[in-house]
């Protein structure tokens, strides 16, 4: 098949799933699942947040459809929108926490202390891990360490310089290796 | 701890999820109908001609990658897209994608094809069938029948197959109104009355057929018509004397009235497609409309126009009406907020317009011939009609031959 098939192919799978209520219903059941599950792992499990964005995802897409361009199938496109709405989320709650930290230090030191029923690996304390730090750095490390994006694609994601950046996941990895070792000490 | 076995940690989270099935639903009724109004768009010639570009210049630059193109390649490219896409519009323009056209003509179920004219028995002879409507999705279609002393409202697939019944536990009795299809296709409301109470709106499952009352007992309700965003019910409350116009979630619950002190109101017609705005025409004939989140309303049309039964197209920038002119009616296209209203087809009565809002459909009675189930565009041109009545509906004693007519369109 050639380049220039699978990318009309593609716009054909967009155009058809748009063409009439059985075709796009069809492709909203196959879309939704992976969009979904995209943003319930990087929203740290946050259901509600998840299906907040995954409806913010497919209104976009719907509103944008004249930019698919069909460089990659509609899955893929769905979940760069997502990661568009991921940022934009990510970027709200930095402000909103800036806002917060200089009124609320106090109730953040006296924060539920770790839980000891989960085990080392279980993912649940990994997604409370991610949620307990603060979004700029929990965004920074969904982007590079779950979607493996350079750091310059995370920067320009995340409306940042890539020093800053790159400072950000310095300090969210060791954030996340405090509070790791802090929960599980004997890994 | 190394960095790369914080990533492989945080990759652990990297699993399939299961959206909620309500989650799913609600998601699905709220994008169709945008997906729907993006369908209209791009059944315009500049919403073709632009996905049409796009695609070009999307094969352009993937081509690039394994052998630069030029400039001047691309653009012979646009040149050629350009007058691909000219002979598509072309095309489109001959054909009526709205799926089958569903009418009832003399109790006989039948499905017409708008591109050619032909008809199909949907049902064997002798069903009697009566209020038609059809799903929005296209599949399906709903129609009562009354026998027995007794009314019964069916669903039925396009193909004549998977027949079932709808409420068949509440006895329901038909009031003459028109069904209202929810925007997923999967539930239909109707203006029913139970017992000797008064008239009811009921939500009806066509899957399973069960259905349930929405209105609240004691309160006269008509004329349902379901939002665009599948969660709400529009129709015509009746207090005494006192008609206006309420909307309910499909739940029952949050009941308002939204035509302020306006009373008359003849039912809801139509829904804008942003859900701001629902038109209707009151006993006066004059046509409103009414604006959902501020309760109030707006007249569109003058002492000038004896005007009812408007529909809006489906994306949002016309309506279209009917004008009394004391012994037949005139079609009238007018823009949403009431202004430039003229005539687009004498002796002819509103149907609603098809779902790429191209064409108005309209039950066309002239004096001098039967007439016919007919199209036309908002301006005036490709009058067509798509089913001929016989030769007994000129005889003047009924306006139409048919029992009811439905194509996926919300109609007054």
């Amino acid at each position: 098949m050639t380049a220039r098939a699978t990318v009309s192919d593609s716009v054909d799978e967009l155009q058809r799933a748009l063409a009439d209520d059985a075709g796009f219903e069809s492709w909203y059941r196959r879309t939704l699942p992976r969009v979904y599950s995209y943003l319930v792992s990087r929203g740290g499990g946050d259901v509600a947040l998840a299906e907040e964005l995954t409806q913010q995802t497919f209104i976009a897409a719907i509103d944008q459809r004249s930019r698919y361009d069909g460089r990659s199938d509609t899955i893929t496109w769905l979940c760069g929108i997502a990661r568009h709405k991921l940022a934009d989320h990510f970027r709200a709650i930095e402000r909103d926490e800036r806002r917060q930290m200089r009124m609320e230090v106090r109730q953040i030191e006296f924060s539920q202390g770790p839980r000891a029923d989960l085990g080392p690996e279980d993912r649940t304390m990994i997604a409370e891990i991610l949620r307990s730090l603060p979004a700029s750095q929990r965004a920074v490390l969904v982007f590079v360490a779950l979607d493996d994006l350079p750091v310059a694609e995370a920067a320009r994601l995340l409306g940042k310089s890539r020093g800053a950046t790159e400072s950000l996941l310095f300090r969210a990895r060791e954030a996340f290796r405090r509070a790791y070792v802090a929960e599980s000490p004997d890994d | 701890m190394t960095d790369e076995r914080i990533d492989a940690l945080i990759r652990r989270l990297d699993v399939p999820s299961d959206p909620d099935p309500a989650f799913e639903r609600s998601t699905y009724a709220a994008l169709l109908s945008r997906v729907r109004a993006a369908r209209v768009t791009d059944a315009s010639r500049i919403g073709s001609l632009q996905r049409d570009i796009r695609l070009i210049v999307a094969g352009a630059r993937r081509q690039s990658v394994a052998a630069p193109l030029g400039v001047v390649g691309a653009v012979v490219l646009l040149i050629l897209a350009t007058i691909v896409a000219f002979a598509i519009v072309g095309a489109m323009n001959r054909s009526i994608p709205n799926g089958p056209l569903i009418v009832s003509v003399r109790g006989e179920l039948q499905a017409v094809d708008t591109r050619n004219g032909t008809v199909r028995n949907i049902l064997p002879p002798g069903n009697d069938t009566r209020g038609v409507s059809r799903s929005p999705d296209g599949r399906l279609v709903a129609f009562w029948t009354i026998g027995g002393g007794s009314a019964r409202l069916y669903v039925v697939g396009v193909d004549g197959q998977d027949r079932r019944e709808l409420g068949a536990d509440l006895h329901l009795g038909w009031t003459d109104a028109i069904d209202t299809w929810s925007p997923d296709s999967r539930s239909v409301a109707t203006e029913v009355v139970i017992g000797i109470g008064p008239a009811r709106i009921v939500v009806a499952d066509v899957v399973t057929g069960a259905a349930r009352i929405v209105t609240p007992p004691g309160l006269a309700a008509h004329a349902p018509l379901w939002s665009l965003d599948g969660n709400w019910i529009a129709f015509a409350e009746q207090t005494g004397a006192f008609r206006s116009l309420a909307i309910i979630r499909t739940d029952g619950s949050g009941m308002r009235t939204i035509s302020g002190d306006l009373s008359g109101v003849a039912g809801p017609d139509t829904w804008s497609p942003d859900g701001q705005w629902i038109y209707f025409s009151n006993n006066d004939g004059a046509i409103y409309r009414a604006n959902v989140p501020g309760a109030f309303t707006q007249r569109l049309t003058g002492n000038d126009l004896a005007a009812f039964a408007p529909t809006s197209s489906p994306d949002g920038t016309l309506i279209s009406f009917i004008v009394n002119r004391s012994d037949h009616w005139d079609l009238y296209v007018a823009n949403s907020d009431g202004t430039g209203a003229r005539q687009l087809l004498e002796h002819a009565t509103n149907a609603g317009w098809s779902s790429d809002g191209r064409y108005v459909l309209a039950e066309w009675t002239p004096s001098d011939q039967p007439g016919g189930l007919a199209v036309i565009g908002p301006d005036g041109r490709g009058f067509r009609v798509v089913l001929p009545f016989g030769a007994d509906c000129s005889s003047g004693s009924r306006q139409s031959c048919t029992e009811g007519v439905g194509w996926g369109q919300p109609r007054p």
